[in-house]
């Protein structure tokens, strides 16, 4: 079931959010959600409920051993749920007023305090991650694995000796597996305390408005709010949340959609590209996963806000970023959160000096980018990007950036265009196909071959849309004003997305 | 933009040091009144931009689903085609043939030329008694004070038991002739091709179609039925055209008839027999007398089918149409054999459908036999 859906719209959204404001107690409502986000999630695969399950229980029982171990007690400053969540105080990555960044002291101080039952505490988090990423890593990269392992036996003459699974990757695993993990590490690290019941724990997991792409929740987030739940929908939450579904849908079904097959046809003739015809093809998909993405988590969000609950924001303008590290802050905030939190910080962040520093951005990268995909082709994205960020940091540190802001943008924004070329690509042939036209290998488009490959008028939406992307404000900070302007805008985009719904397609990030 | 993320260089990956605490975004501002209206504003304008895009889809109803026929469908099937060029007519016609992609080829025009009466082909592929039942309806119903003619081509394969043709289902000015338990009626997947853009830019085709076309009868997507409903132009022409032999074209279907009786046409089917008995006294209660003829087959087909359940049938379906003429007011020619009408062996796209100069004799050969019987 996708968001831009008949389905969703109009059956199975109006009824969720009805039953979630009529039950009374809220342990019936939580009951009621958790449910719903199982069917939201079963409607794609039933057989992959257990997947969803598994870790659901497993890291919760573990949570709360580690919690009983004296973890969460003996958390700096104490953890008090309510407290805890509450979003800011001494969370880890979190940065105090004075720009120390709190987060690198953090991660010493629970194994200090709770050393009596500290092995038991540790064997159960390497449990826990075992379990995760043993379900991750066997649904999502077994084939792959095995697969790159046949691709080097062959190489080296052994022929394919080996056998590659084709496993049917479960919707949305990488997602819920991340936000399991995140609850574990941060109970570990006594910076929130375990869910109050499997319930409360359950329906963290499968949130549906989250569960399939995003973004990232945190349990300190979520906790808070299913605790102290909103006791009736108000007509504030009742159309900020409409207005966020009406944006997103907006962007997915009538800029996304209609980008979509443009640039497809463009990657899968990418041996026929030339210079502009390449940039095309690349502008095009760096516009496209860009609403795609962002209009789902803007109906993500609005979905939260009709529930009475928030999710954390996922974007803000990241194609007006001055660097990639500010790229990175702005685009999937939630990812590049998790991966800071759960794997760079760990790894040693920037405390170990420029090299490790290097290294540890580069490790990161490679792996957040085998995240979003089994394949090669993911890996150099993510190399790109550790490599991106490790060069902007050494100059930085030399003074050798740029100092205007535009530059800066143009560069950045150039940088992050080429990398998703390699993203888009199904394979590495056809990424350095749409590399050579970028660079003019291929050749200068004739007006008639760009006319005939791309189009004036597509050209020109291209070149609306870059500009709408550098001026338009954030979906974010937007403050719809209930005047009739906004009315009518908003319930034009609205009815405008749903005469689009009749031939829908997946979300780009269902695929990760 | 926000600068507060432009200078970041310490950070990691990525950089910024953001609290991941409950997100704040921002709210509409207003007192709860003003916030409902604009919510319930939100939803009005919506579902009025909805409505307003579904209504003009249906009203020109380019896909023929809801029966408007007021501009051409942008799908081609003759059925929806020969609906909307009948809604042109400005004049009832006073001959109306009926019939199978075989009497395509029949020219109202030479009817007319020969007789005075003008007429109108509703013959359509695959053309049973159940699409002339509606078509019949349909013409009665357009001018129901007049009375036409009727010329009814009739194949020997036209009872075999058939589910009615997609086309007949999915033209809803046609299915509406048809029992409830035939009909697809207009379901929620009608309705959501209603609610779209992509039907949107349809209807403006369609509109864009009819404007164009002075010639109603040259708005179809191939262009090649004129406006008494005749072909003008079929795939067979354009074959004929480039030199395809007859002999092909009667091997061809040889073949096809062969498997239609391998396959088992051991009998008239009944629900097909209904529908004839229907027509025949629908046109009979008009004041009509039909002129049923069985139609031309080249020899060469005939001789190959013949002892395979052609001929059974063949006879079975004589006997059935001298039976209903004690019982309706009906004409009856068997016309299989081309001796019968002076037709030529040459004059065939291929073993079943007659090329002009064979309808004329056709035609000829009716006039001749019952000269007031196309009047």
């Amino acid at each position: 079931m996708v968001f831009g859906s008949y389905l969703f719209l109009f059956a199975f959204l109006p009824v969720v959010v009805a039953g979630w404001w009529l039950l009374r107690p809220a342990s019936a409502r939580i009951v009621w959600l958790t449910l719903a986000s199982y069917f939201f999630y079963a409607w794609w695969d039933w057989r992959y409920l257990p997947l969803l399950l598994v870790p659901t229980v497993t890291d919760h029982l573990i949570q709360r051993a580690l919690a009983t171990r004296g973890g969460a007690d003996d958390a700096p400053g104490g953890v008090d749920v309510n407290a805890a969540a509450a979003g800011g105080g001494a969370e880890p990555g979190a940065e105090t007023a004075a720009g120390i960044d709190v987060a690198e002291t953090t991660l010493a101080e629970p194994a200090v305090k709770a050393a009596a039952g500290r092995g038991s505490r540790r064997a159960l988090l390497v449990l826990s991650l075992v379990i995760d990423l043993g379900l991750l890593g066997f649904f999502k990269y077994a084939g792959f694995f095995m697969d790159s392992l046949d691709g080097i036996a062959s190489w080296i003459g052994l022929g394919r000796p080996l056998p590659v699974p084709e496993i049917l990757l479960p919707l949305g695993i990488s997602f819920y597996i991340f936000t399991t993990i995140s609850a574990t590490i941060d109970v570990y690290r006594g910076s929130t305390a375990p869910a109050r019941t499997l319930l409360d724990y359950a329906c963290y997991v499968a949130l549906f408005p989250k569960l399939v792409s995003g973004p990232i929740m945190r349990l300190s987030q979520f906790t808070p709010q299913i605790r102290r739940l909103v006791p009736r929908l108000t007509w504030q939450l009742a159309a900020a949340g409409l207005f966020l579904i009406s944006c997103g849908l907006a962007k997915k079904l009538l800029i996304a959609d209609q980008l979509a097959p443009h640039v497809d046809d463009l990657f899968a003739r990418s041996g026929g590209l030339e210079l502009f015809s390449g940039w095309a093809a690349a502008l095009g998909y760096t516009l496209q996963l860009y609403f795609d993405f962002s209009g789902y988590t803007d109906v993500a969000l609005g979905v939260g806000l009709l529930l009475g609950l928030r999710l954390p924001q996922n974007f803000d303008s990241p194609y007006k970023s001055v660097s990639i590290a500010d790229f990175w802050r702005r685009w999937h905030i939630t990812l590049g959160a998790w991966l800071r939190d759960y794997l760079y910080i760990p790894l040693g962040g920037n405390r170990r000096g420029a090299v490790r520093t290097g290294v540890n951005l580069m490790v990161t990268m490679l792996l957040g980018g085998l995240w979003h995909g089994a394949g090669w082709t993911f890996v150099v994205w993510g190399g790109i990007h550790g490599a991106g960020l490790a060069g902007h940091r050494a100059l930085a540190k030399r003074g050798w950036t740029p100092t205007w802001t535009w530059l800066n943008r143009l560069l950045t924004f150039l940088f992050v265009t080429a990398a998703w070329v390699v993203f888009r690509a199904p394979d590495l042939d056809v990424a350095g196909n749409v590399y050579a036209a970028m660079l003019g290998l291929r050749g200068i488009d004739s007006a008639a071959s760009f006319g005939a490959r791309v189009g004036l008028w597509s050209a020109l939406a291209l070149g609306a849309l870059l500009i709408f992307v550098n001026v338009a404000p954030s979906t974010a900070h937007l403050q719809p004003r209930p005047t009739w302007r906004w009315a009518l805008l908003t319930g034009i985009l609205l009815g405008a997305a749903v005469l689009a719904i009749a031939a829908p397609s997946p979300f780009l990030y269902f695929q990760f | 933009m926000s600068q507060p993320h432009a200078s970041d260089t310490r950070s990691g990956p990525t950089g910024g040091r953001r609290a991941p605490g409950v997100p704040q975004l921002p709210l509409p501002q207003g007192s709860p009144r003003r916030l409902g209206w604009f919510t319930l504003m939100i939803a009005a304008v919506a579902a009025a931009v909805v409505i307003v895009v579904a209504g003009f889809n249906a009203v020109v109803d380019p896909y023929g689903t809801v029966g408007t026929a007021l501009f051409p469908t942008v799908t081609w099937t003759d059925r929806a085609l020969k609906v909307y060029l009948v809604n042109n007519l400005t004049e009832p016609p006073d001959v109306v043939i009926l019939g199978s992609s075989r009497a395509m080829k029949l020219e109202p025009e030479y009817i007319e030329e020969k007789t005075g009466a003008a007429g109108f082909n509703a013959a359509v592929s695959s053309g049973r008694p159940i699409d002339a039942w509606a078509f019949v309806n349909l013409i009665h119903d357009r001018w129901p004070e007049d009375s036409a003619g009727y010329l009814w081509l009739l194949d020997v394969e036209t009872f075999r038991t058939w589910p009615p043709d997609p086309g007949l289902l999915s033209t809803p000015r046609l299915a509406r002739y048809l029992p409830p338990d035939m009909q697809d009626g207009f379901g929620l997947d009608d309705l959501k091709l209603l609610v779209s853009w992509e039907t949107a830019s349809m209807s403006l085709r369609s509109i864009e179609k009819q404007l164009r076309d002075a010639d109603p009868g040259a708005s179809t997507e191939d262009e090649d039925f004129a406006a008494d409903g005749f072909r003008v132009r079929n795939y067979q022409d354009d074959r004929l055209a480039a030199g395809r032999p007859l002999a092909a074209g009667i091997r061809y279907t040889t073949r096809q008839a062969t498997k239609t009786y391998q396959e088992g046409y051991t009998a008239l089917d009944p629900i097909a027999r209904r529908f004839f008995e229907k027509t025949v006294a629908l046109m009979n209660e008009q004041g009509a007398t039909p002129v049923i003829v069985i139609s031309p087959q080249h020899p060469e087909v005939t001789a190959a089918v013949e002892d395979i359940g052609w001929g059974d049938r063949h006879e079975e379906l004589v006997a059935y149409l001298r039976e209903q003429q004690e019982r309706h007011d009906l004409i009856v020619l068997d016309y299989t054999d081309i001796d019968s009408f002076g037709g030529s062996p040459d004059d065939f796209f291929d073993g079943y459908h007659l090329t002009v100069p064979n309808t004329r004799r056709v035609v000829d050969a009716i006039l001749e036999e019952h000269p007031d019987a196309l009047r």
